[in-house]
């Protein structure tokens, strides 16, 4: 009888396992994330995970996507090379059918072709290298503005924003521009000089130099020469706090110092230069959670969120940027009524969110299939910060200001 | 007015790849000791200054009674270590002994001290002295006399001491040196040392200027091989020669060629150079073989 009953019970393991099992049906929508979370981008690569985070947090919160919670897996990019190597296990191994990332322009360059050739969604919240989107590729999105918008809203801003303020127009005011000669200042100043053309704008100087270097002064002479009313600047940290001492140095004063968010909005910078730089030095760049609420509706609860989610306050303002873009992909697939990556490209593509349902009141619209850039976000641009009593508050649009506060001209 | 405010910022410039250089070429001279590890003792000694000031209020020129010995026992302590068991091994092994020093310690910096830019916020460093029109900077007008003052003593501290005396012996020749009773080992030594114990004055010197961060030194340590290469291997005078020759193209390349070329321009001089004159501007033929001057 015992060895019947072990007959009978071995012979139901086996039909078990010969026919296949009925699982239950998936209840969670996968997306992969390619952020640097160790190594030396991890910082900002982190605090741009956080704000993707967010997004999915508050979208589960109202009942997930297509009626399912969304599950990241995250990928770990310290570098270009570890970025395509996590996009492949994404797409190959967890399958997902969009990753989100990826804050620096390399990681994003290397991990977007990658997911392209898997035919799989990358949407890109905060890489700023014009060429991610410059390749043609078609399952490639970037909800944030791109490199050499920032050296087009520098212009912009001393046109639009300076030039009334200190008594000059479009034709009078002399403006310099001044850049690193590296991947990051090239683009640019290129934008900067491809605007000035359009509008009929001459730059006083439009002068490179290396950022490894030691002195500026001779660079601080030549602008000098040319008496700029303002200055456009793309530096990273080191050159930009060499510059602006040098400036003091050899007697360069100008009505406003613009930067386009590389080493002159970091605290560093601040800390270097002290005072001098209060009401001297602006910004075009991401805003972050000082926006005003009225402008940017539910930003104070993001910031609520953020604090109660991560235990800490945010240490930049790359979290608010990559929310914004996530919120967008959201919208796509829930349009799109399936994660089928083709299905999600058709959604994007005729995407036209209109700036007031987003939180940083730009809409969404990518350039289509026949455009140069395919798939970049035709409606995003900068804000501008200035550095005030030692803090970097928004004063540009004014609408978006932080509270209380307004561009400030010295005499 | 503008050449002449050019001329200026480029000899001040000069100044400091000067400073810089001294300590560089005396190892250079004497131990025979391509000390690629020279950028990061910088680095080292700018954190010193940094720290004296942000911890213990010390203005850096004053931290210099802390970072000078601080940085002679690093360089005592390199040379016991490092270039000691190396001494008569081939001049390659010296150098991957030093490449390998340079990154240990500028990959402890990131660790230690973070990627972060670190500087000194001195209303001094502000300052500028007006002179018909030309603006001269106090803090580089220190560090420019500094290095006068520096390459002038080192002179005769090489020309008149007991000490400085052998040292010149042992760049000359020092197999015969020791014939003569020289301890080698323990000038070798005490000359790393004041070589490291100079870059602490620069370092500390500039950090007005300037600012902190891991890699710093890597910026200025190839224009110090150059200075020292093109002023002649070993002789203080030749580095601050070099040091302003290189400051006052620099300076005029960028303003009257382009900023993203100068280092270009100053190369090409140092090829020029080189080329026509192998021992340096102040060296003889040969120097490197026959040591300090």
């Amino acid at each position: 009888m015992k060895r019947y009953l072990v007959f009978a019970a071995t012979v139901c393991f086996a039909i078990g396992f010969a026919f296949p099992h009925t699982l239950p049906a998936e209840d969670v929508i996968k997306i992969g994330t390619i952020f640097s979370r160790t190594g030396p981008l991890a910082n900002l690569g982190l605090e741009s995970w956080r704000g993707a985070e967010l997004a999915r947090l508050v979208q589960n919160e109202k009942g997930g996507l297509l009626g399912k919670k969304i599950e990241f897996v995250n990928g770990d990019a310290v570098d270009p090379t570890a970025a395509v190597g996590e996009t492949e296990r994404l797409c190959t191994v967890e399958k997902v059918p969009v990753i989100l990332g990826s804050f620096a322009s390399s990681i994003a360059f290397a991990a977007s072709a990658k997911a392209d050739q898997h035919k799989v969604v990358f949407w890109e919240l905060g890489a700023v290298g014009d060429k991610i989107t410059e390749r043609g590729l078609k399952y490639v999105f970037r909800t944030c503005p791109t490199g050499s918008d920032l050296g087009r809203e520098q212009l912009r801003f001393a046109l639009n924003g300076i030039a009334p303020k200190i008594g000059k127009t479009k034709d009078t005011i002399r403006i310099a521009s001044i850049y690193e000669d590296s991947a990051y200042g090239t683009p640019c100043a290129q934008g900067i000089r491809d605007l000035a053309k359009e509008m009929g704008v001459k730059l006083v100087a439009d002068e490179s130099y290396n950022h490894k270097t030691t002195d500026l002064s001779s660079l601080v002479m030549k602008v000098k020469a040319a008496a700029p009313d303002v200055i456009l600047e793309s530096s990273y940290e080191n050159d930009a706090i060499l510059f602006f001492r040098q400036a003091q140095e050899l007697g360069l004063d100008v009505k406003m110092f613009i930067g386009s968010g590389g080493g002159m909005n970091l605290p560093g910078y601040q800390k270097a230069l002290g005072n001098a730089i209060d009401n001297k030095v602006c910004n075009v760049g991401y805003p972050g959670y000082n926006l005003n609420p009225d402008y940017a509706k539910g930003i104070d609860k993001l910031a609520a969120l953020y604090v109660k989610t991560f235990q800490k306050d945010p240490t930049s303002v790359f979290s608010v940027i990559n929310y914004m873009g996530t919120m967008a992909l959201w919208d796509v697939i829930e349009r799109a009524g399936s994660t089928n990556p083709d299905a999600i490209v058709k959604a994007a593509r005729e995407t036209s969110i209109p700036g007031e349902a987003t939180l940083l009141g730009y809409g969404i619209k990518f350039a289509p299939p026949e455009s140069p850039n395919m798939g970049q976000n035709t409606l995003a641009h900068y804000f501008v910060t200035q550095w005030q009593d030692g803090n970097l508050y928004i004063v540009f649009p004014e609408a978006a200001s932080s509270k209380g506060k307004s561009l400030v001209i010295s005499k | 007015m503008i050449l002449l405010q050019i001329i200026v910022n480029g000899i001040l410039l000069g100044g400091i790849y000067a400073l810089i250089s001294i300590g560089l070429t005396l190892i250079f001279g004497v131990v025979r000791v391509i000390n690629f590890a020279h950028g990061e003792f910088l680095m080292l000694s700018m954190y010193v200054a940094y720290f004296s000031y942000s911890l213990l209020g010390l203005n850096p020129y004053v931290s210099l009674i802390i970072n000078v010995p601080l940085m002679f026992v690093l360089g005592v302590v390199t040379d016991q270590i490092i270039i000691r068991p190396l001494r008569n091994a081939p001049s390659y092994m010296q150098i991957f002994a030093t490449v390998g020093l340079s990154i240990v310690l500028l990959n402890s910096a990131l660790f230690f001290f973070t990627g972060d830019y670190q500087s000194i916020n001195m209303p001094f460093a502000k300052k500028t002295l007006l002179l018909g029109g030309i603006a001269i900077s106090y803090a580089r007008l220190v560090i420019f006399f500094s290095a006068l003052v520096v390459s002038v003593g080192l002179y005769l501290f090489l020309q008149k001491t007991d000490t400085g005396k052998q040292i010149r012996a042992i760049a000359q020749d020092r197999m015969a040196a020791q014939l003569m009773g020289i301890n080698l080992n323990r000038l070798y030594m005490v000359t790393f040392g004041i070589g490291s114990a100079l870059v602490a004055i620069a370092g500390g010197l500039i950090m007005p200027v300037y600012y902190v961060f891991p890699s710093v030194g890597v910026y200025f340590v190839l224009t110090a091989f150059v200075v020292v290469v093109l002023g002649g291997m070993g002789n203080m005078m030749g580095a601050l020669i070099g040091g302003i020759l290189i400051g006052v193209t620099d300076s005029l390349s960028g303003y009257y060629i382009d900023p993203s070329l100068k280092e270009v321009v100053y190369f090409i001089i140092f090829l020029i150079v080189l080329l026509v004159k192998p021992s340096g501007l102040m060296g003889m033929v040969g120097a490197e073989e026959m040591g300090m001057k």
